[in-house]
């Protein structure tokens, strides 16, 4: 079954009316504090982890089939993908969503099931900066909690800063002066400053598209 | 599959925050003999609701004594603070964690024997003590796959371990 969790400090606020209007058949839990992105090791949406029935870890956190090539093909002004990066997203999520119904159905004998230890393994703790950083977003949604948005903000600085490969903690940062815009504050700045580095990293499932590239030209059209 | 399968006693309305010291502002403690006033600090422990406390002289968090295992799961033992299984040494005058008279502890002490990370705001009088490093041994030791507690959109509040016995693809996404 899925459980859906949205990674929103705006709580019901800013997550209600996308529950809302996809009116889900499965539990959509909202975490103003991110405590599950922190607990199993998110630093960006969409992510997912697979349980089994016993409670432990199938598939550790990955992305769930999005990729890259958004960031060389989207119009940045308009938000739309040409035809052919959306036809490769469509496709990277049927092959995830494969893999999930597989597990569905076959349980422990699906293949996409990781048998190795690190596949498998439970989420590592945070440490140093990341578990400071965590504190801070912590410390940060409370005090928007009390609209105290000021102080919220160099909290969310701070934690930003201290994470800077943490895009939920950035981009809530970036839309708190401009929710609902996609693309607030430095977000651009900092996908272009990725450089050969991923986004999103990609799931090792059996099927999965290569990874596009930056010279995905075939992607363009 | 929808959420009607989960357990009665889970689904329970999110909870306001607790206090540690009653609902009538900041507590009179008495320290080395002399009863002094002080201001109130909102601490959030690790994953759980935020709670008044006391806080102390500079940068001390007393939190009562009977009252630590409460607010943040450990509790002193001869061996140390102990907590699900794990034991974490403390000093052996233990004067920095526990008042004179052992009324108090100082949960800024507390944070740093345990690997924790403390962060304040001293303008709105709010700290935060982060997860502790001990936590992962603690994880090990309960399994790998850490439980929770969220609400949905009606408030009701939902834990992971509420659908032990189904396979779970747990998902985020955001509005942002």
């Amino acid at each position: 079954m899925p459980i859906g969790v949205a990674l929103d400090a705006g709580g019901a606020g800013t997550a209600g009316e996308w529950i809302r209007a996809a009116q889900p058949t499965f539990p959509c839990l909202i975490d103003e504090h991110h405590v599950v992105a922190d607990l199993y090791g998110m630093t960006n949406v969409p992510s997912a982890v697979w349980i089994d029935e016993r409670g432990h870890v199938a598939r550790a956190t990955e992305n769930c089939g999005s990729s890259d090539a958004w960031r060389f093909s989207l119009d940045r002004d308009t938000g739309e993908l040409p035809p052919k990066a959306a036809a490769d997203a469509a496709a990277r999520q049927r092959v995830y969503f494969d893999a999930v119904r597989d597990w569905g159905r076959r349980g422990s004998k699906s293949k996409h099931v990781l048998g190795s230890d690190a596949g498998r393994s439970g989420p590592a703790p945070l440490q140093g900066d990341e578990a400071r950083a965590a504190a801070c977003f912590r410390l940060a949604t409370h005090l928007l909690e009390r609209g105290s948005r000021a102080r919220a903000r160099h909290w969310l600085r701070e934690a930003a800063s201290l994470a800077p490969r943490s895009w939920r903690i950035k981009r809530e940062l970036w839309t708190l002066d401009d929710p609902g815009n996609l693309f607030a504050g430095d977000f651009w700045r900092d996908v272009d400053a990725l450089g050969d580095e991923l986004y999103y990293e990609p799931p090792a499932i059996e099927g999965m598209p290569p990874q596009a590239t930056r010279d995905g030209a075939q992607l363009d059209g | 599959m929808n959420a009607s399968s989960a357990p009665s006693a889970a689904r329970q309305p999110t909870q306001a925050p607790l206090s540690a010291q009653g609902s009538h502002g900041p507590a009179r403690l008495s320290l080395r003999g002399k009863e002094v006033l002080d201001e109130t600090t909102t601490l959030i422990y690790e994953d759980r609701r935020p709670i008044k406390i006391s806080s102390g002289e500079g940068h001390d968090l007393r939190i009562a004594a009977d009252q630590l295992t409460a607010c943040t799961g450990w509790e002193l033992r001869p061996e140390g603070l102990c907590r699900s299984g794990v034991c974490v040494p403390v000093p052996a005058d233990r004067a920095e964690l526990l008042d004179p008279g052992g009324a108090t502890v100082n949960v800024a002490v507390l944070a740093e024997l345990c690997g924790q990370p403390l962060v304040r705001d001293d303008e709105q009088h709010v700290c935060v003590v982060g997860t502790s490093s001990v936590a992962g041994i603690e994880g090990a030791v309960r399994g790998p796959a850490p439980d929770f507690a969220l609400p949905d959109l009606e408030g009701i509040e939902h834990r992971l371990s509420d659908y032990r016995g189904r396979r779970v693809l747990l998902f985020t996404w955001a509005s942002w």
